[in-house]
């Protein structure tokens, strides 16, 4: 262990059986090793000289080193007033001692346990804390959409799949133009909010080609980002998908480094669309919240400050000194 | 049972995998995908893949058994199947599927429906189905070797 992380320790044991008042009062402590033979001992002293607790390596022989530290008169062994140490015989140091390291090792490994648990709470609620983007995967394999779903969801991105362009179309609330009615957004579109598309180029009935131009061509959806994936690398197609406003073009078999890819995409529709916000809100008396927004495909406002709600954890000692 | 010897056992099979061609990179990705969360990753997909294959190879036969000259047809479904053994990373199926469609395309360029043409696409579609059938059986062994060597071990990479 190293010698910082140590001294750590032992403050914070410190603090745990020594109030911080009277730790203060009695001029703080210090602590180093003195040599008891071979095997050096961590005491902690108070400023006046005065032994407050030592900690004795598990190596450490049977024999007390309290009578070494009487003979050796480098500190006197008087303990603090009304410390939880206050004076005990020799037998009952013994004990102490036992008792002492005996915490000494279920305290590290209360230590341990808690701050093991204190990293997965920090952990966790920064992962609830981050927006999560929804992704809808669109192709008629069933074996990619498992494979699409998967690097997506390993990239922390909710997602919902789909076989055809057709139920794309529905999921996203535009209307098949073959069907009788008129294209229009459904009421149910509202509540579903889609970040990125992303579809196979090669489908039976709508092409991922047809469904990016769908999206492209609705007053609401076309600031979704579209990327088109194909197991074939045509040129003539990846420059038609292109310049119909796909935003990538994977080659099949789409890998976790492109998916990678993705972020810089939804957060810059989303930075155009906070924009957009923020111009329509300077007209607007009342505040809406993000649910009341107007336009189906808004982000929802979460900051990326979100620091300040985080539990950090606090290993600062009392007043110390490292010898 | 003796596990440190199954999961050998299990890693050596892997390797032959890969060092005979069978497998390629993209089985790699498969591994690197599956984790704490989703556990069984790799053998769902392989699983998914045979069952889609096996789908997809049985339609080529029907379309082979009646002599259909729809040349198109048979390059869709091939064209779908060389998908899923691109997804996998299940080498030598693919390169038996581009031999396949090259088949179907010079029929096609040719325009004529010469009974030869035919014999060298239901030649090559054979070897596909060998193939197939080789890669089921030395993965079906392999999980079922890592499924006997406990579930400490998943189908992770070790090293390249």
């Amino acid at each position: 262990m190293r010698r910082g992380s140590l001294n750590e320790f032992y403050s914070l044991w410190l603090q745990r059986i020594w109030p911080q008042e009277e730790a203060r009062a009695n001029g703080g402590v210090t602590f180093g090793p003195i040599a008891y033979e071979a095997n050096p001992v961590q005491i902690l002293l108070s400023k006046k000289g005065d032994l407050i607790a030592f900690f004795i390596p598990l190596s450490y022989p049977n024999e007390s080193p309290i009578k070494c530290l009487k003979t050796t008169q480098h500190y006197s062994v008087t303990f603090i007033p009304n410390s939880p140490l206050s004076p005990f015989s020799q037998q009952q140091h013994a004990f102490l001692l036992c008792t002492l390291f005996a915490s000494h090792t279920s305290f590290i490994l209360s230590l341990i346990i808690i701050s093991g648990f204190l990293l997965s709470l920090i952990q966790s609620m920064a992962v609830e804390t981050q927006p999560q983007f929804h992704v809808l995967a669109v192709d008629d394999s069933v074996l990619d959409r498992k494979l699409i779903e998967r690097l997506l969801k390993t990239s922390s991105y909710q997602v919902t799949t789909v076989d055809s362009g057709t139920k794309a179309l529905e999921f996203l609330g535009i209307q098949d133009e073959n069907s009788e009615n008129a294209v229009s957004v459904s009421p149910h579109h509202q509540e579903v909010e889609v970040n990125l598309i992303i579809t196979d180029y090669c489908m039976p009935g709508i092409t991922g080609y047809d469904l990016l131009k769908k999206v492209k061509e609705s007053s609401s959806l076309r600031d979704i980002p579209v990327v088109i994936m194909s197991s074939e690398n045509i040129p003539s197609r990846i420059s038609r998908c292109m310049e119909e406003g796909a935003d990538e073009f994977f080659l099949k078999p789409v890998q976790l480094s492109d998916v990678s890819r993705l972020k810089p995409h939804i957060l810059k529709k989303s930075v155009k669309c906070q924009d957009e916000n923020q111009n329509q809100n300077k007209s607007v008396t009342t505040i809406s919240s993000p649910a009341n927004n107007v336009s189906g495909n808004k982000r929802k406002a979460t900051d990326d400050g979100i620091c300040s709600e985080r539990i950090r954890p606090r290993y600062s000692a009392g007043p110390v000194t490292i010898v | 049972m003796d596990y440190v010897n199954l999961r050998r056992q299990a890693a050596s099979l892997r390797k032959g995998l890969f060092d005979q061609g069978y497998l390629d990179e993209q089985f790699y990705q498969l591994e690197d995908l599956q984790d704490d969360a989703s556990p069984n990753f790799v053998e769902e997909v392989v699983t998914l893949f045979f069952r889609d294959s096996a789908r997809l190879m049985a339609n080529i036969d029907q379309a082979l058994d009646k002599c259909v000259k729809d040349f198109n047809k048979l390059d869709v479904y091939m064209q779908q199947l060389k998908g899923s053994c691109t997804s996998i990373g299940a080498s030598r199926m693919k390169t038996e599927c581009t031999a396949f469609r090259e088949c179907c395309r010079d029929e096609n360029i040719e325009g004529s429906h010469s009974l030869s043409i035919l014999n060298l696409c239901m030649r090559s579609f054979q070897k596909i189905k060998r193939e197939h059938s080789v890669l089921r059986q030395k993965l079906e062994s392999y999980f079922q070797l890592l499924r006997q060597a406990g579930p400490v071990e998943c189908a992770t990479r070790p090293n390249k």
